[in-house]
């Protein structure tokens, strides 16, 4: 997400020349931009202004009616079984990116200022290529009463009866959700952490600065975009899946994607399936704030430092 | 994430200056604006220019009943191209055939209960049915000829073609106990050992008809629907798991995570058996339920002489044969059992077919819309929550 | 200890996708362990079904087009992004990464009311649009961490030996920067070639792989899906190959170019 940030301060204040003020100027970097641009406008921002117009709208199955109302946001506020179902989410959402960035930060430090070559970083993105549908039913075979691990724990002993509630729970969309987004959350990292040379770090450590501290007083507060990228990026895509809870949540199978969707294809109301949709965004939206709070609490954002 | 360090920022990459250059011009920015939104129309007539090409026949159906290998040597004869798209859920071809932007498609099919939608869309073109001969009424066993689910107002408006039943699949050793009815199942062996399918269209007889509503489904008013899914709280604490088709029970037994499915396609213990593991299909004492898949021919349908034709072949008694085999479902073509090997031919008693029907029933769906009953909307809401344990 | 941990990190990867590539060439349709012998029956049964070659073509042919058209268009933002400043490029920064920021039922769900309300009908185009929206992001992010390293002294160094603006870009820009647009490139294939959520919405009457994939699970689980993965991966590690191989190939080229222009003089 880009966000003002004091790199940009200084950028500003170091600025040689400035161009005109928009209505006068196309500002620089424009015409290079003009097809991106017109792309991302017309089939993206257009069809999100579509959605949250649609929203406004009522709908019985697939004829939308376009009357001005308030009606699914209203409904969405006092439906229960949505609010349980975007709980699930988030709380699979939260997990999952919690998980990912901290599993991914050790491997992202390796591969940025320990490895010689980049070949770890393309095995890691390998895994990509292998069907997400298909991993999740793999899972399935890892995690299932005759899975991998329980026929390891009981081959030596750990346990006498299989444990049953490792699949079919949160605990088993979560740990597929992670498999999954490991390779996002460690690309967003590694690209974040390339911006802190290993120089910084000698120039830390020679004043005199120990390792947690140089983890704490620079990697932390100058990755801190990345760490944030990396874990709303993983939040957003786990929390909005419907289909690994789905195969692998059990009675916690529910997620509001999942509502969404039905809203769309089954029931076709899509001005319903519209506000809630906005509705899910505007969770997201509050876990993001939380979430940099919480960072900043913690002293790992940026701040002040920077000013000295 | 990162912001140029200023050396590279300020300056000089030349080359995209260049670039920038030539884009810059205003013009050129509109005309850039302007050919994606050109590429956007001329897009819109790709598919239509593809139907000028002849005897090309869109079509869309479950995975294995496309007739691949039925029909190969006679789409050879007539120099016919089939393009199969495959659907998922009944959902899929909803999704393709309503609205002003619907895609072309010269044949699809529809699952018993669609009819009163796609009737109410307006989304289905009329059956001609002198066109398709085989569909007789000296040919096809009694309910699949005509019958309200295909034919209505005096006119055919699709074609039922494979059929089989849903019902309750158990796997003896791990239930430790009996099952013969719907009942049964909250048996306390079969604690947390139960699976639900989730797909509202058989499932939703069912739970009806437990409940003690199968008279009156689909039809119930918003307090009987309540009221049933509140009787049907029990049968909740027994599940494990909601699968999310017929594949996915078939793998939930086949690693013994479940001993019964509450409804399932009753085919799935020939599935499991390939595993090694065997299940048994129980015809509960409450009855068991239909599923009847249709061709129809969508308001979309531009190649309609050729989906005639198909239809036709696929009502031919050994395409029928061929197609109950492979994708274990049963025929409506009198003619086909007798060309059917012993297993296919044994998946129903086709020699005491009324007899064996009368048990059944082919079941619709809520209503779309309605002031006086509960709405498909209504139902899909108590089942989510249902899912959810509220 | 680092070490120690980067292993396990990649056994955590790497082990189920292991097994999906073991079980692809198992004997019989169970997918538990013990296995009970290996045989390519599941291949066979794939390539003998047209259903799955059309859809594995399908998803080809999107994954290239894709690929060509999110080149083209994140170069160019991304070129752009480094010379931009101030508010406007912020603005765009953050249209850039919006289309991940949202999840992909969202992009879905949007497009298919957009198509609906242009009247654009539903086929490959719509689908490898999606994808171009789903994968931009990506490619921008994957280009802009390189492009910060680019060192401009090199491009000025060529206009002060004479060369063009044009020659320039072409001779020093666009070789410098091509490892990163292809391994760009590659990765947004893949992203194209395994998207599902998206693509439920914006398919037409053509089935992608992971739309095929999706149906076959929905009738029977067996190896059959393992296979169809595997040959996925299969596929991808080709492109992986051949972008790697034109890459390296490129180099050589160059310096052969290089060394013959200054034998000749």
């Amino acid at each position: 997400m880009a966000m003002a940030t004091t790199t940009d301060y200084i950028e500003s204040a170091k600025k040689v020349r400035r161009p005109l003020p928009w209505p006068f100027a196309a500002p620089k970097g424009f015409g290079l931009a003009a097809l991106p641009l017109a792309f991302l406008l017309f089939f993206f921002v257009l069809p999100v202004i579509i959605l949250f117009v649609t929203s406004f709208f009522t709908a019985r199955s697939f004829v939308i009616e376009p009357v001005w109302n308030i009606q699914n946001y209203v409904k969405i506020l006092w439906a229960a079984g949505f609010w349980q179902a975007t709980w699930v989410g988030l709380k699979n959402g939260v997990f999952t990116a919690f998980f990912s960035v901290v599993l991914s930060f050790p491997v992202a430090y390796y591969l940025v200022y320990r490895a010689r070559t980049n070949v770890i970083l393309y095995l890691v993105l390998l895994s990509w290529f292998s069907s997400y549908l298909v991993r999740v039913y793999a899972w399935r075979t890892i995690l299932g009463t005759n899975g991998v691990i329980n026929s390891f724990l009981l081959s030596t002993g750990i346990i006498d009866k299989p444990l049953e509630i490792i699949l079919f729970s949160p605990f088993a969309s979560v740990i597929t959700l992670i498999h999954i987004m490991l390779p996002f959350a460690l690309l967003i990292l590694v690209s974040a952490m390339r911006d802190v040379k290993k120089e910084y770090l000698e120039a830390a450590r020679d004043l005199g600065a120990s390792g947690p501290a140089v983890l704490y007083k620079v990697i932390l507060p100058m990755t801190y975009k990345g760490i944030v990228g990396s874990f709303m990026f993983s939040f957003i895509l786990a929390a909005g899946d419907y289909v690994t809870p789905q195969l692998l949540g059990g009675r916690e199978g529910v997620t509001s994607g999942l509502l969404i969707a039905n809203q769309f294809r089954s029931s076709g109301n899509w001005p319903l399936g519209s506000a809630m949709a906005f509705v899910m965004m505007a969770t997201f939206i509050i876990v993001y704030i939380v979430f940099v709070q919480i960072l900043r609490l913690a002293r790992v954002a940026p701040g002040r430092r920077y000013h000295g | 994430m990162k912001k140029g360090r200023n050396d590279v920022g300020v300056q000089k990459a030349r080359t995209a200056d260049l670039l920038e250059d030539i884009m810059l011009d205003r013009r050129n920015f509109l005309f850039g604006t302007a050919a994606i939104a050109a590429g956007a129309t001329l897009g819109a007539w790709v598919p239509q220019a593809r139907a000028e090409v002849g005897g090309n026949l869109e079509i869309m159906a479950w995975e294995g009943y496309t007739l691949e290998k039925e029909t190969e040597a006679w789409r050879k004869q007539h120099n016919m191209g089939v393009r199969a798209a495959i659907m998922s859920t009944q959902d899929d071809v909803t999704a393709k055939i309503v609205g002003d932007n619907a895609v072309r498609l010269d044949l699809a099919e529809y699952s018993n209960g669609y009819n009163a939608i796609y009737k109410e869309l307006e989304v289905l073109k009329p059956v001609d049915v002198s066109n398709v001969p085989n569909y007789n009424k000296d040919d096809i066993y009694p309910p699949f000829y005509q019958g309200d689910m295909w034919y209505w107002d005096g006119t055919q408006w699709a074609i039922p073609w494979a059929w089989g039943l849903d019902t309750i699949v158990v796997n003896p050793e791990l239930a430790g106990v009996e099952v013969k009815s719907y009942t049964d199942l909250l048996k306390p062996e079969l604690t947390g050992k139960l699976a639900f399918l989730d797909n509202p269209l058989t499932v939703w007889p069912q739970i009806a008809k437990v409940t003690g509503y199968g008279e009156k489904f689909p039809n119930l008013t918003k307090d009987e629907l309540a009221d049933c899914f509140e009787k049907l709280k029990p049968y909740r604490d027994q599940t494990k798991v909601f699968a999310s088709s017929n594949g996915d029970v078939i793998s939930l037994f086949a690693s013994g995570e479940i001993a019964a499915c509450f409804c399932v396609w009753s085919a799935v213990p020939l599935e499991t058996a390939k595993q090694n593991v065997k299940t048994v299909a129980v015809y509960p004492t409450e009855g068991g339920a239909v599923w009847a898949d249709a061709w129809f021919i969508p308001k979309t349908s531009e190649n309609i002489e050729s989906a005639y034709a198909y239809v036709n072949q696929a009502l031919e008694p050994e395409v029928q044969a061929s197609v109950c085999k492979t994708a274990v479902c049963s025929t409506v073509s009198r003619k086909a059992p007798a060309l059917m090997d012993e297993t296919t031919r044994a998946l129903f008693d086709y020699d005491n077919f009324d007899e064996q029907f009368k048990k059944m029933k082919i079941y619709g769906q809520p209503p779309r819309t309605s002031e006086q009953y509960a709405t498909y909307d209504d139902w899909l809401q108590v089942w989510a929550d249902f899912r959810q344990g509220f | 200890m680092l070490r120690a941990y980067l292993s396990t990190y990649l056994f955590f990867l790497f082990a189920p996708i292991a097994m999906i590539v073991l079980f692809s060439f198992h004997s019989t349709p169970g997918l538990v362990f013990p296995m009970e012998g290996f045989s390519l029956r599941w291949y066979s049964e794939l390539f003998a079904n047209g259903n799955f070659v059309a859809s594995l073509w399908n998803s080809v042919k999107v994954g290239i087009f894709t690929s060509i058209v999110t080149t083209i268009l994140g170069t160019l933002a991304a070129l752009a992004l480094i010379r931009m400043r101030g508010s406007f490029r912020r603005v765009f920064e953050l249209l850039n990464f919006m289309p991940i920021g949202l999840p992909g039922l969202f992009l879905g769900i949007a497009l298919v009311t957009l198509f609906a309300e242009i009247g654009l009908p539903r086929s490959l185009v719509t689908v490898t649009i999606a994808h171009v929206l789903f994968t931009l992001p990506f490619f921008v992010e994957t280009m802009r961490s390189r492009i910060t390293y680019f060192d401009a002294s090199l491009e000025e160094a060529a206009r002060d030996l004479g060369a063009s603006q044009f020659q320039t870009f072409r001779l020093v820009t666009i070789p410098i920067l091509l490892p990163t647009i292809v391994g760009a490139a590659i990765l947004t294939f893949a992203l194209s070639f395994d998207e599902f959520i998206i693509t439920v919405f914006v398919s037409g009457n053509d089935t992608t792989l992971p739309l095929f994939i999706w149906s076959m699970l929905r009738r029977t689980v067996d190896p059959s899906i393992n296979a169809a993965s595997v040959l996925a991966l299969a596929l991808s590690i080709l492109v992986l190959a051949a972008g790697g191989l034109s890459m390296w190939m490129q180099r050589k080229r160059a310096v052969a170019a290089r060394v013959a222009e200054l034998e000749g003089e």
